[in-house]
């Protein structure tokens, strides 16, 4: 259960990472990786 | 690398909170981002201060950053080459920042590149690549005002130096700026080899 949590924290986490990173105000300074298809938008 | 790392952790909490595919993806594409930057950001502290740069740079990078983040420009095609490409550009800010900060009046060279930045804005932020370009008209002309408030901001920072004592970061701020700027040009895109139409989204 606490595995759980934790991991799911985490993977919440990360995916305000992956949104911010294809949001049109963060262009990425350091790497741009190729963004997920469900991720993918028209700006 | 850092694909193969990211793709490992991500399957592993996918696995774990029985996630579907494209939660998957999503989980891989952020860690690409986080374990990128960290490995980034740790070896630039690291070696700058192995070098004695370290504050300089550090002035040099978040100058360089906080524009990038919204005016965009050239990227490498693969994280190597962006390592390396980046952890060069910034260490040779510091090494210079620190080496020749008193070469000349920073406010004239400030000036000069408030006159380049403020061109380039106008011109072609945001600066896209081929995984993310920005052609709505309305949020292109949002991110050309934003660059010019911050670069007006910035410039008054610049200005008020000689009030709060930082001339020595002055001329690496400056650096960074310029660097970021220079990065959106069709030149920098030429010289990284990337092919984009700039045309298609010039407003």
């Amino acid at each position: 259960m606490f595995k759980k949590s934790v991991l799911s924290t985490a993977a919440f986490m990360v995916a305000i990472v992956a949104a911010s990173g294809v949001s049109p105000f963060s262009f990425l300074w350091v790497y741009e990786p190729d963004a997920p298809t469900c991720l993918k938008k028209e700006l | 690398m850092v694909k193969r790392l990211s793709d490992y952790i991500a399957s592993y909490i996918s696995n774990e909170l029985n996630y579907n595919q494209d939660k998957g993806e999503v989980m891989s594409y952020g860690l690409e981002i986080i374990i990128g930057g960290f490995l980034k950001t740790i070896s630039l502290i690291t070696l700058s201060l192995v070098l004695g740069i370290f504050s300089y740079t550090m002035v040099g990078m978040v100058s360089f950053a906080v524009f990038r983040t919204i005016i965009g420009g050239a990227h490498q095609d693969t994280y190597g080459k962006c390592f390396v490409t980046s952890i060069t550009i910034l260490l040779c800010i510091g090494a210079l920042g620190k080496n020749f900060y008193f070469v000349a009046d920073s406010s004239i060279w400030a000036f000069l590149v408030y006159g380049q930045s403020f061109f380039s804005t106008l011109t072609w932020v945001p600066a896209g690549t081929e995984k993310k370009e920005i052609k709505n008209q309305k949020l292109r002309i949002k991110m050309k005002s934003m660059s010019i408030a911050l670069l007006t901001l910035w410039i008054i920072l610049i200005i008020l130096y000689p009030i709060y004592n930082y001339q020595q970061y002055v001329f690496s701020s400056i650096l960074g700026v310029f660097t970021a700027f220079f990065l959106i040009t069709p030149l920098a895109y030429k010289l990284m080899s990337i092919k984009f139409n700039f045309k298609k989204g010039v407003i």
